[in-house]
């Protein structure tokens, strides 16, 4: 099937509109929008320009699934991480482009500033330009990119990933040269989901997954990880994780009825320190934790 | 242990190593291919139809590896290539070559690039890894895929990459019927690929200023790129962030665009001396820079 060539918004014209649209609100971008400008045009070679009547539905589409989440009135947070995930997989699913095409900020800059710009409002109250401009931080861009990076085959809902942390998803997709090698973005997003949905961890988790994504960068230079297995990049995705979590100082204790507590220590260190101490008489906790545990309900992560 | 930026914590080896032939392209099926020069070539008439077709010979300096690199008689090597093009965020393994002595160490490449794939420009890449794990004594590599040399070469897909996304717009929009050219500099983020950054617009009602304008040797091409040459680095000089992170910046970036302009147009100057000839003598910034293009014809 040949692939679709949307229409690109010089960014002159694009920064012109998401100018204009700093003071406008939802209801007022809803008849801003529109599925053709005058100054947008497809590229002439590579494959099929779209159909104005294929923008118009994508839009349609796009609004059926926000209006489901209370599109206009103002978004939630839990609507926008709704917004995030399903947009995501809609757009990926019904834009059929190339990675080439979707490489091109003027297709991003018309769609979020000539199709949708009410959608970007809706989702982005602030209105900031880049929201509507073709760029990473693009409403939609972001969200097909991450989609199409992270894209799990081998699960029922292939748009899992989708449903990680904002800021986990950032660690992931801005760090170009390690995300380009797509498995090793979706071993980075397994090793993340694993950290998400464990409950016996300190928090906020987020450090966690910023240290692993810096240890991964840091070897980046010395280890070929294109030539990596599946199976070898889970396991240094693993590795990371796993020393990110031995070494951030999140454990605390303290033994018996004395009140002097020890402590943070990262994950190795409290191993290390409570080797020799009576569990029935020692008491545990960790960032996040409301109540001391008796060391002997301690869950070793590793 | 160095190779390029990279400190690499055991002993490495050149790029030398992967011989003397260079890559070879075409982009059109059956024709002759192109022998390439240097480390960075502009494929010329590439489109979004255009497959692009690769090939090289590696011979693989065995002897040399084990020597430089301290590692054992006998050890599995792997030859690594790959592409990667940062615009569309992809980067695939192309072929894995294993190599154990010198009677068999090279390799030919023929392989092949579909442009749905690319956009602006992309990086063919060759590293030298162990294929097994090995003690590691006096520094030396150990681990599987540990990186031992590496070579990148840029392909620089005209039209696109080779110069900055140009468009034939009506001035009217800039209420400026009879300019010819409009320059679009964004340097917010010194750290984005130029090509995000920066436009060129050209008059649609003077098609022989477009015609020169696109012409790479043209007198009038060469007076817009001092023109951009002026403008980007009076941008970066404009911004205090420029120089702390000057550089550092990315491949491609404006910051790292802006790094070689300063370098070719004020060698060997600090930054802060052309900075203070930027803000003490305009003139003579711009004249500097003027030296620096062949705006005339002798």
């Amino acid at each position: 099937m040949s692939r679709l060539l949307y229409p690109r918004l010089p960014n002159h014209f694009a920064q012109e509109l998401a100018k204009s649209f700093e003071d406008k609100n939802v209801k007022e971008l809803s008849d801003h929008h529109n599925s053709s400008h005058n100054e947008a045009s497809p590229s002439s070679v590579g494959g099929i320009p779209v159909n104005e009547s294929v923008l118009v539905e994508l839009r349609e589409k796009v609004l059926l699934e926000v209006k489901s989440m209370g599109f206009p009135e103002t978004a939630n947070n839990l609507a926008k991480q709704d917004f995030d995930y399903k947009i995501g997989k809609l757009l990926h699913k019904n834009l059929n482009i190339c990675i080439g095409e979707a490489s091109r900020n003027e297709v991003w800059s018309f769609i979020g500033c000539v199709l949708m710009p009410d959608i970007v409002s809706w989702r982005f109250p602030s209105n900031q330009k880049d929201r509507f401009l073709g760029g990473g931080r693009n409403t939609f861009q972001r969200l097909w990119w991450r989609a199409n990076a992270l894209y799990d085959k081998s699960d029922n809902d292939p748009y899992h990933f989708l449903k990680l942390p904002e800021d986990a998803l950032v660690q992931i997709m801005e760090r170009p040269n390690m995300m380009s090698n797509w498995e090793l973005g979706r071993a980075i997003a397994k090793e993340t989901e694993k950290i998400v949905q464990n409950q016996n961890l300190p928090t906020p988790k987020d450090k966690f997954w910023r240290d692993a994504c810096k240890r991964i960068g840091q070897r980046g230079p010395i280890f070929s990880y294109i030539s990596m297995s599946i199976e070898e990049l889970s396991i240094l995705a693993e590795e990371c994780f796993m020393e990110s979590l031995n070494s951030i100082p999140s454990y605390f204790y303290y033994i018996g009825d004395q009140k002097k507590q020890f402590g943070p220590f990262s994950l190795a260190e409290f191993k290390k320190a409570i080797a020799d101490l009576e569990p029935s008489k020692t008491f545990f906790a960790y960032k996040g934790m409301k109540n001391w545990k008796p060391l002997n309900e301690f869950n070793d992560l590793s | 242990m160095n190779s390029g930026n990279i400190s690499f914590p055991f002993r490495t080896t050149t790029d030398s190593i992967f011989g003397q032939i260079n890559w070879s392209y075409t982009i059109e099926e059956n024709q002759n291919f192109i022998v390439t020069e240097s480390n960075k070539t502009v494929v010329k008439d590439w489109n979004y139809n255009s497959t692009i077709y690769l090939s090289r010979e590696i011979e693989v300096d065995y002897e040399t590896v084990i020597k430089d690199c301290k590692i054992p008689d006998g050890t599995r090597f792997n030859i690594v290539t790959s592409w990667f093009c940062p615009n569309t965020k992809t980067k695939e393994l192309i072929n894995i070559n294993p190599i154990q002595n010198s009677e068999d160490s090279s390799v030919t490449l023929n392989f092949e690039i579909s442009s749905e794939k690319l956009s602006g420009y992309f990086y063919l890449d060759i590293e030298l890894v162990l294929a097994v794990d090995i003690p590691s004594i006096d520094f030396t590599a150990s681990k599987k895929t540990q990186k031992l040399s590496q070579t990148r070469h840029q392909f620089l897909l005209e039209g696109n990459g080779g110069q900055f996304p140009t468009y034939e717009v009506d001035f009217g929009h800039f209420d400026a019927r009879d300019a010819c050219w409009h320059l679009d500099l964004d340097s917010s983020d010194l750290h984005s690929n130029i090509l995000n950054c920066a436009r060129l617009y050209l008059n649609i009602d003077k098609q022989q200023f477009i015609k020169d304008a696109t012409n790479s040797s043209s007198l009038i091409s060469n007076i817009i790129y001092w023109n951009t040459a002026k403008n980007i680095i009076e941008a970066v000089l404009e911004n205090d962030s420029y120089f702390e992170d000057s550089g550092n910046y990315p491949e491609n970036s404006f910051g790292s665009i802006a790094d070689t302009l300063v370098r070719i147009c004020f060698p060997a100057t600090p930054l802060e001396s052309i900075r203070n000839l930027y803000r003490e003598d305009r003139n003579k910034f711009s004249t500097k820079i003027l030296g620096t293009f062949e705006t005339y014809y002798e």
